[in-house]
């Protein structure tokens, strides 16, 4: 990076500070245009309308770079000079204005978006939002889920104050949300709503008494039982409905069959191999797709309600056992709730997905709430519903209906309306009792003043607690109530730019005069450090130690810091810092190639919580931040660990898992988000993989491609489907320039080619996970990098990673979680304090929490 | 057939021909506005340029997007075989383009299709677009002043927006890609929670702003540029505030959404566009606005890019935009892209209106800022509709590379929102697309 001709010319071209030397132009560029352009770009000729020789070298103020950029594509991929051109430039003299040029570009961009080393006021990003609401309500809702999507800065994150745009539809959206969260628990009735509950007995599917309701076009003799497939019985089960005009729930079992013992119901994983031993094969046909990878029937439970309480708590209990297929196979309960939104057209979404291993009957339950399911119908006359069925997969193995697991189900519960107190927690922490409760304008004072303090993360003065009283004894007469008033008037709070935005205003301001950096106060550094390790707002004890002004003390920050991340919130931290550091939204912007891999798409989601959980674990456990590269464990679950091929794996959610070497799995890049993410959706895509672990690993992006430069070609047709891999990259990077800058990228990521484009192990010759072979060519990993080091497969360059690259790799973290806590890009003033932390890690053994701890002590952090 | 029809994949119960609607409110609007017709105006774009195989006039004609010939006679290429049972209200449009941009790298085609602006020497200082402008007076009688739609959502950054629209002091306008949204806002059930903000909505959003001045007054000078937007963004709501409080007591127009696939995603490239497209008529028909515009694409990695999959293909649309020889593919691609739109406009002219089709009292220009690839040069454009307005069609109008695009918008803003003098960089204005 340190190049003297491309930083002496950088300084010709850009007013950046602390680079020295002038007229770099003048002995790189000039010369170079002069020599090969100006002929025909220049004042005789004008060949395109373009005149190189006036182009205003200035990128940062002038009116040309996107000129230049042109100029160093056209260059950069050997367009120009023109192949009958009579003098061509060496290559050396190529690259090195290549090289000039883009560094200058990279400076320039800098320049553009220096914020000066300081943070900027910024709007909290939707998760903030949604964090923020959730925490000051104590109500965890989907609040913002219908905010505009957002953009990212540069180098990923959403934080960045410079990418955190407000629209008046932003607006809109945040009154909206604001009234209608504080009306779900203001408005609510004084009296505790009556529970909606059904109990289900589903072994009353198979006995012949209730005449079965049928559905669609049976004739009357059809709808006799039928004992033995058990499809479509809709059965009334125990209820109690609050009002009696509601139609009566019932349930329905599809391709179910009686459990042993008659008191319950069995429900087979999908798909058996054949018809053997499956009394419903009548009903399917062997191969046939619905299109999401599921074939034939699909056995499953179902009770629909009408008229449900759906913006409530659910409790759902359940009683059930594994009957568990050949080779340890066991059933997967997946529970949705779900409604009808047309005759054919129902909408649902998953509360639960458990692996069930004990063959004994054990009771399940667990809590939702209704409103972050599409769980209200859009009529009286449709229902809402509960569904459950065996969500086993099978993978590859061949089972029969008797060889597969099945869940015994013996009996389900549903209440609605599941409250413990009333009138809820929410409302009394915002109408609380108090002694003036009776002097309503004594009370609306207290009640606002008290949540206007938490909202805006700071004490507040009479004077802003005199605007909202004003505001609220305006309305007071307009509306229908006193909690209606408070409604509007906290609805104004939570439109507030003092709640929206997090902003750490001046002492004293003078116009046009740039202020001076100064340290945080208090309740500026508990939101600094909340948002950071939470993505919320601060809690009771951060705003405790504020008012107290002891927070800023560092024995203090260090022991919250600690406390911070024992905190089940610093999940916050692991989710947001881990997609946006791994991008792991690539993994949705891409498509699994149904031709290559028997795959379903919503498994991508274990993908993206693999990492999360990966990096949560890293931070729970204070693990060395070596461990982001290699690690002796994995965090798995049944359904991940049945992708990865790595048997034994149990229970139901993501937990630490010790592997062996022959699992091939450790450290973030051997997981499925970086490795598909990085794919085609069919085949590896090295170049991808490469740059991501240039640019998240070891922050060095190179620099992005000319656009003219179209993706490595799809191995379609027949020439291109029998060159290897290594030949498809040199056919891609023909031109020279091209070549030089890909000697940089690409063999970074044929280090990976042991893992095909889902990220699962393949070696040898040929992929056996693929459906079809479009790639006969032996799998090679091996490599050798720009700077001559040779790599034999990917622990080969994990281990390169860490012994010589490793102050690079502890830059790269320390930069990325810096710019991530600061909410902006890191500038050159940010250097001393990296350099530091830098050195703290090192000397503790690079531990993740003292790198956070650094970066949280560091001046950068410490002050505006 | 045993598999429940309940679950069936949604996407495979797509809408039939139309959706049901009704609009019990018009005759009450109608009393105090006056009859003059309505004028509207839609704006679409799709990403990453058009197939242009050189010399061979079959290749052309099979794979080629630009008309064979000039003026009346022209020989429409196979890809517009979809819009040419219309063929007496459509004109097709080549050479145009907007000089300041003329030169630039590609993938910047969203941002300033509709602006005209010079960013190149400015980055994201942006000026306002064409269907802004006429929002100024085409929407002052509708619930919204625009509708601002894209497949990729919100505004991304500069250089790659995914929003047409900016505003006049050239902010982009967050483009909204959620159909129940969408439907949502223009058609929803108005709830409790809605009519119950109504009596408070000025007095929030005036003490929003006044405090919001209050913080902006203790601010530094970069804090100050930041804040600057959020000031603008509350004013505007204030300053619409009046309109919607009027409106939010207006009844909506009920439209059955049971035939409308409003969960489908960019995932499933046919049954999106095919919402959005029908959510763009809708508003149009049921004058909830009358300006709008829809980027289908964004020229950027991501789902809109895996768009070819709903022909079949495998490539990204970038990877087929690519193509130098057989354009076969990318043809077939763009030919989709055509069918979604053509479907749009023949919908817009199956619906009467007093004086015509909704097609004739809408304007709909389509387009591309990059014709071959990459080349930000001699715009792909389709204008359709707008008899009303004073537009005939049936022609391909070719130009030469040198006339701004911005001269049509001029044309544009003279026909649709009165004297016009300039738009942009133009030069004059185009008048062979006038009767």
């Amino acid at each position: 990076m340190t190049n003297s001709i491309s930083t002496s010319l950088l300084a010709f071209l850009v007013s950046i500070p602390a680079v020295a030397s002038a007229g770099s132009y003048e002995t790189v560029l000039r010369p170079f245009l002069a020599k090969y352009c100006v002929s025909c770009h220049g004042p005789n000729k004008q060949k395109a309308d373009l005149r190189l020789d006036r182009l205003d070298p200035d990128l940062v103020n002038g009116s040309d770079a996107d000129m230049w950029q042109e100029v160093l594509d056209l260059i950069n991929i050997s367009e120009m000079p023109p192949k009958d051109a009579k003098s061509q430039p060496k290559r050396s003299e190529r690259q090195a204005i290549v090289d000039a040029l883009t560094l200058s570009f990279r400076q320039a961009m800098k320049a553009r978006r220096s914020t000066g080393g300081r943070n900027v006021i910024r709007r909290l990003t939707a998760y903030e939002y949604n964090n923020t609401l959730r925490d000051l309500l104590g109500l965890d809702l989907q609040y913002a889920v219908d905010l505009p999507p957002e953009s990212s800065a540069k180098e990923g994150f959403k934080n960045n104050s410079s990418v955190l745009g407000t629209s008046a539809l932003h607006i809109e959206y945040f009154e909206r949300i604001a009234r209608s969260a504080l009306e779900r628990i203001i408005l609510a009735p004084t009296k505790q709503p009556t529970p909606y509950f059904v109990r289900v007995e589903p072994e009353l599917a198979f006995k012949p008494e209730p005449a079965p309701v049928t559905t669609g076009k049976q004739t009357k003799k059809q709808r006799k039982p039928k004992r033995r497939s058990g499809f479509g019985y809709d059965i009334k089960g125990d209820h109690f409905v609050p009002d009696k005009n509601v139609k009566t729930p019932l349930f329905r079992i599809d391709h179910g069959e009686p459990s042993a013992n008659g008191d319950g119901v069995l429900l087979a994983g999908n798909r058996p191999s054949d018809k053997v031993g499956d009394p419903f094969a009548v009903d399917r046909k062997i191969g046939g797709s619905q299109g999401d990878g599921r074939s034939g029937y699909q056995p499953e439970f179902r009770i629909e309600m009408y008229e449900v309480p759906h913006d409530a708590p659910v409790l759902v209990r359940i009683q059930l056992s594994a009957v568990p297929g050949k080779d340890d196979a066991y059933p997967r309960i997946s529970f949705e709730l779900g409604s009808f939104r047309g005759a054919n057209v129902s909408d649902q979404k998953e509360a639960a997905n458990i692996e069930i291993r004990s063959t004994e009957p054990a009771v399940y339950e667990f809590v939702v709430h209704g409103a972050n399911f599409p769980f209200q119908s859009n009529k009286p006359s449709r229902p809402s519903y509960f569904r459950i069925f065996n969500d086993y997969r099978r993978g590859t193995s061949q089972l029969t209906y008797k060889e597969l697991p099945k869940l015994n189900i013996d009996w389900v519960e549903i209440k609605c309306n599941h409250y413990d107190t009333w009138p809820s927690p929410q409302k009394n922490a915002i109408l609380f009792a108090s002694k003036s409760r009776n002097d309503e304008s004594a009370y609306a004072r207290e009640v606002i003043a008290r949540f206007m303090a938490r909202a805006y993360r700071r004490p507040v003065s009479d004077a802003e607690v005199d605007r909202k009283i004003a505001l609220f004894q305006k309305l007071r007469t307009q509306e229908a109530s006193f909690e209606a008033t408070v409604i509007s008037t906290l609805t104004a709070v939570l439109c507030s730019s003092n709640f929206l935005l997090i902003s750490e205003p001046e002492e004293t301001v003078v116009a046009n005069v740039a202020t001076e950096p100064r340290r945080l106060n208090d309740y500026e550094l508990a939101s600094r450090l909340s948002y950071f390790l939470w993505s919320s707002m601060p809690d009771e004890t951060l705003f405790k130690l504020a008012a107290r002004e002891q927070l800023h003390n560092s024995d203090v920050l260090l022991t919250q810091v600690k406390r911070m991340i024992a905190d089940p919130k610093s999940e916050g931290f692991s989710r947001n810092f881990a997609a946006q550091w791994l991008d792991l939204a690539g993994i949705h912007r891409l498509a699994v190639n149904p031709e290559y891999f028997d795959f379903k798409e919503k498994d991508k989601v274990l993908f993206e919580q693999e990492s999360i959980q990966f990096v949560h674990q890293v931070l729970n456990s204070n693990l060395s931040i070596d461990t982001f590269i290699d690690s002796d464990f994995a965090m798995l679950n049944p359904a991940l660990a049945k992708h990865y091929r790595i048997s034994g794996i149990g229970g139901g959610s993501f937990q630490q898992h010790t592997i062996n070497k022959e699992h091939h799995r450790g450290g973030l890049m051997t997981q499925a988000s970086m490795l598909f993410g990085n794919s085609t959706g069919s085949e590896t895509h090295p170049i991808k993989r490469g740059v991501w672990v240039l640019e998240r690993m070891l922050d060095d992006p190179p620099a992005p491609p000319p656009p003219n430069v179209p993706d490595l070609p799809e191995p379609e047709g027949k020439d291109l489907a029998n060159l290897s891999l290594k030949e498809r990259l040199v056919e891609h990077a023909q031109v020279e320039s091209c070549r030089d800058c890909h000697a940089k990228i690409d063999p970074w990521g044929v280090a990976f080619e042991n893992y095909n484009a889902l990220g699962q192990w393949r070696e040898g010759v040929s992929d056996p996970l693929v459906h079809r072979a479009h790639q006969a060519v032996n799998i090679d990993p091996s490599t050798q990098l720009k700077s001559g080091k040779r790599i034999q497969n990917l622990d080969d360059l994990k281990k390169y990673i860490l012994t010589e690259k490793k102050p690079q790799f502890r830059t790269a973290v320390v930069r990325k979680v810096m710019a991530y806590s600061l909410g902006r890009y890191l500038e050159f003033s940010d250097r001393s304090a990296i350099d530091t932390i830098c050195e703290s890690v090192e000397h503790e053994n690079e531990s993740f929490h003292t790198l956070i701890e650094q970066i949280v002590l560091s001046e950068p952090f410490l002050t505006k | 057939m045993n598999q429940k029809s309940w679950h069936l994949n949604r996407r495979t119960v797509l809408k039939s021909a139309g959706v049901s609607l009704a609009l019990p409110w018009l005759e009450c609007m109608a009393t105090d506005k006056k009859a003059a017709p309505k004028k509207r105006f839609f704006a679409g774009y799709f990403a990453y340029g058009v197939p242009m195989p050189e010399d061979d006039a079959l290749d052309r004609l099979n794979h080629g997007w630009f008309p064979l010939g000039e003026g009346k006679n022209y020989k429409a290429p196979v890809m517009h075989d979809s819009i040419m049972p219309l063929r007496d209200k459509v004109t097709f449009l080549s050479g145009l383009s907007h000089p300041a941009m003329r030169g630039t790298s590609a993938h910047k085609g969203a941002d300033y299709f509709l602006t005209g602006a010079n960013i190149l020497k400015t980055y994201d200082k942006q000026s306002i677009s064409i269907d802004q402008y006429l929002a100024r007076s085409l929407s002052k009688d509708t619930r919204f002043k625009s509708l601002v739609m894209s497949s990729f959502g919100g505004v991304n950054r500069p250089y790659r927006s995914s929003t047409l629209s900016f505003d006049r002091t050239g902010r982009p306008i967050p483009a909204q890609n959620n159909p129940a949204e969408i439907f949502r806002r223009m058609f929803g059930e108005v709830t409790n929670s809605e009519k119950n903000s109504l009596a408070s909505r000025g007095s929030i959003i005036d003490e929003v702003l006044n405090e919001a001045n209050a913080l902006n007054r203790r601010l530094g000078k970069t804090d100050k540029a930041k804040m600057d937007e959020f000031l603008t963004s509350v004013r505007e709501v204030e300053r619409l505030t009046e309109r919607s409080v009027q409106w939010q007591s207006t009844p909506k127009p009920k439209v059955d959404p049971s035939d409308l696939e409003l969960s489908a995603d960019p995932t499933s490239p046919r049954e999106y566009l095919t919402v959005m497209y029908e959510l763009l008529a809708l508003a149009l028909q049921t004058d909830t606005t009358r300006v709008a515009t829809f980027q289908t694409a964004c020229e950027e990695a991501g789902l809109t890019d895996r768009f070819p999959s709903a022909v079949g293909l495998a490539n990204s649309s970038h990877n087929l935009s690519h193509e130098k020889k057989n354009y076969a593919k990318v043809a077939a691609y763009i030919a989709f892209l055509n069918e979604m739109h053509a479907d749009f406009i023949k919908r817009l002219d199956s619906v009467q209106e007093q004086n015509g089709t909704l097609l004739d009292n809408t304007l709909c220009f389509y387009g591309c800022a990059t014709s071959k690839t990459h080349k930000a040069i001699n715009y792909p454009i389709i204008l359709s509709g707008g008899k009303n307005m004073g537009f005939q069609h049936g022609s391909h109008l070719h130009y030469s590379d040198n006339i701004p695009l911005s001269n049509l918008f001029v044309t544009i803003g003279n026909q649709l929102a009165g004297p016009t003098a300039r738009f942009s960089d133009s030069t004059a204005d185009i008048t062979e697309v006038l009767t």
